[in-house]
């Protein structure tokens, strides 16, 4: 789809655990209790592969480091979701100004879990956030909303649809793929142009995952070189031939050639000449 | 959830998913779940992705019961790769009786890490595997079992200096975590097999992902001390603290 469809499910909904093919993310809805955070984590660890899945977090008191941890250990998950390779999530404040700190939490504990960012999404269920309640009777809303959203000049977010059953999100989805391809029909060039923009950012956040990697793993082989030139045989070897030999003065080692040559050692033509045998062996 | 006897917890780093696969399907004969930690960063594995598919179960054999797959970030090496997959054991409530814990090791800063590789490896070859599971059921006080040179004594060591045998970060994690050994002998290279039961009681009580979060970041190498260097002996100190012993096969 040419933009991201957020399904928000919540508890009793993920519970039962079975998604099928999903073309958007499946948003689970928690608290930030231990037991449904790690409830959760059961769930989304027997998702097949092919399902992206992040989190929306009702915030109603500040979070400790414990709950921080259990929260980070979901961006390990390999459907859990990232936006522009950062693991996203949704916070919902029921308090006032409680999410910033849950959120400066939470960005504390990534980092220390190695992460360089988190993208923490402040949502707030109202339609200013191209947030809609799927129900029976309001199909034509959410087509309406995607069909505002595909026409935008700048690209949105996203839709976050609310659903009821698991069914409801095969349903969303097949709606909005129609209106796509209404707009399609309408709009070929513009459609083409928000396609081909989808696959070059794709492609760019891909070159730049390895690049980054790249960049890491020469300052990793850089230090593995340091270490092998400090302690390789070969740099033992040439300061015990310094310490031994080099340091000698030259008229000493000119006479250790002729030395060489009357004990049969060395060839007589060798001392005038480079370009003779100088070694018997 | 049924118990099997072996969880295999493996950190890769290097890529090369379909050889490791492989080698678990050809090496183990008995029941056995797979904890698989990739380090998303890694240069070998973003320059190579879609690798971890589900079509991947296939390869690792008949007797491969469950398989959980990780993606971290590079924070502890192996250590830290571990760390996550004792958490992920945890909080899925899967019980074994032995964790085997291996990486794809190479040692680029040592001149024989290849050699030591294979030595680190041999454990996890089903002709050893037989023998190790003979070595726990008949000694109980048995703890770990290991490749037989892969066995030191920190006290031996070559590097006989006090910023390892008793670095700041050793003594001070020693205490925090309440690991006193009646010996210094330990498993160079974090490759061995434990008894589950016995990793299961610490990292209950002490958060392996708060362990995790203070260890360094990136492939420190171990020419200074360093925390993820501490856990590499405390890892099994922990063991040998409680009176179990470290075998060598």
């Amino acid at each position: 789809m040419l933009a991201n469809i957020y399904h928000i499910v919540r508890q009793d909904l993920w519970r039962q655990g079975v998604f099928g093919n999903v073309e958007g993310v499946i948003v689970m809805q928690v608290n930030t209790s231990a037991s449904e955070l790690l409830d959760c984590y059961q769930v989304v660890s027997r998702m097949p592969a092919g399902v992206r899945v992040c989190l929306f977090m009702t915030v109603d008191r500040p979070i400790d480091r414990a709950a921080a941890n259990c929260i980070i250990a979901f961006f390990f998950l390999q459907t859990y979701y990232s936006k522009a390779n950062v693991p996203f999530i949704l916070v919902q404040e029921l308090l006032p100004d409680l999410a910033t700190s849950v959120s400066e939490d939470l960005i504390a504990a990534a980092r220390a879990q190695g992460f360089k960012d988190i993208s923490i999404g402040l949502l707030e269920l109202n339609r200013k956030n191209n947030y809609v309640e799927y129900l029976p009777d309001n199909q034509e809303e959410i087509r309406s909303e995607y069909r505002m959203l595909l026409n935008a000049d700048i690209a949105a977010d996203g839709l976050y649809i609310k659903v009821s059953s698991l069914e409801d999100i095969t349903s969303v989805e097949a709606l909005l793929m129609k209106v796509e391809q209404q707009f399609q029909e309408s709009s070929p060039a513009l459609f083409l142009l928000k396609k081909e923009n989808q696959i070059l950012r794709s492609r760019i956040e891909g070159l730049e995952m390895v690049q980054e990697a790249a960049k890491q793993e020469l300052v990793i082989l850089a230090s593995h070189i340091n270490t092998l030139r400090s302690a390789s045989q070969a740099t033992h070897l040439q300061n015990y031939y310094t310490h031994e030999y080099e340091i000698l003065p030259l008229w000493y080692k000119r006479f250790g050639h002729v030395l060489k040559v009357m004990m049969g050692k060395r060839s007589f033509r060798s001392l005038f000449n480079d370009h003779v045998k100088k070694y018997k062996q | 959830m049924d118990a099997v006897s072996c969880s295999i917890f493996f950190h890769n780093y290097y890529g090369e998913d379909h050889k490791w696969f492989s080698f678990f399907g050809k090496e183990l004969t008995s029941p056995y779940n797979l904890f698989y930690n990739a380090v998303r960063t890694s240069y070998y594995r973003v320059n190579a992705p879609g690798i971890l598919g589900n079509n991947l179960k296939q390869l690792s054999g008949p007797h491969l019961h469950q398989l959980f797959v990780r993606q971290s970030t590079n924070k502890g090496k192996d250590i830290g790769g571990k760390l996550v997959l004792m958490d992920a054991y945890l909080k899925l409530d899967t019980r074994s009786d032995y964790i085997l814990l291996l990486h794809d090791k190479r040692s680029l800063y040592h001149n024989r890490g290849q050699q030591w590789q294979e030595t680190l490896f041999r454990i996890a070859h089903k002709e050893v595997i037989s023998k190790v599971h003979a070595i726990f059921r008949t000694q109980p006080q048995v703890g770990i079992v290991a490749s037989e040179s892969s066995i030191r004594n920190e006290a031996d060591n070559d590097q006989q200096r006090e910023d390892y045998t008793n670095s700041f970060f050793i003594k001070e994690l020693k205490e925090q975590y309440g690991i006193h050994p009646p010996g210094l002998q330990y498993v160079a290279g974090t490759m061995f097999w434990v008894r589950a039961s016995l990793f299961e009681d610490f990292f209950q009580q002490y958060d392996p992902m708060m362990i995790r979060s203070e260890l360094e970041e990136g492939n420190v190498t171990d020419e200074l001390p360093t925390k993820a260097h501490a856990w590499e002996r405390l890892l099994c100190w922990m063991v040998t603290s409680k009176g179990f012993k470290i075998k060598g096969v």
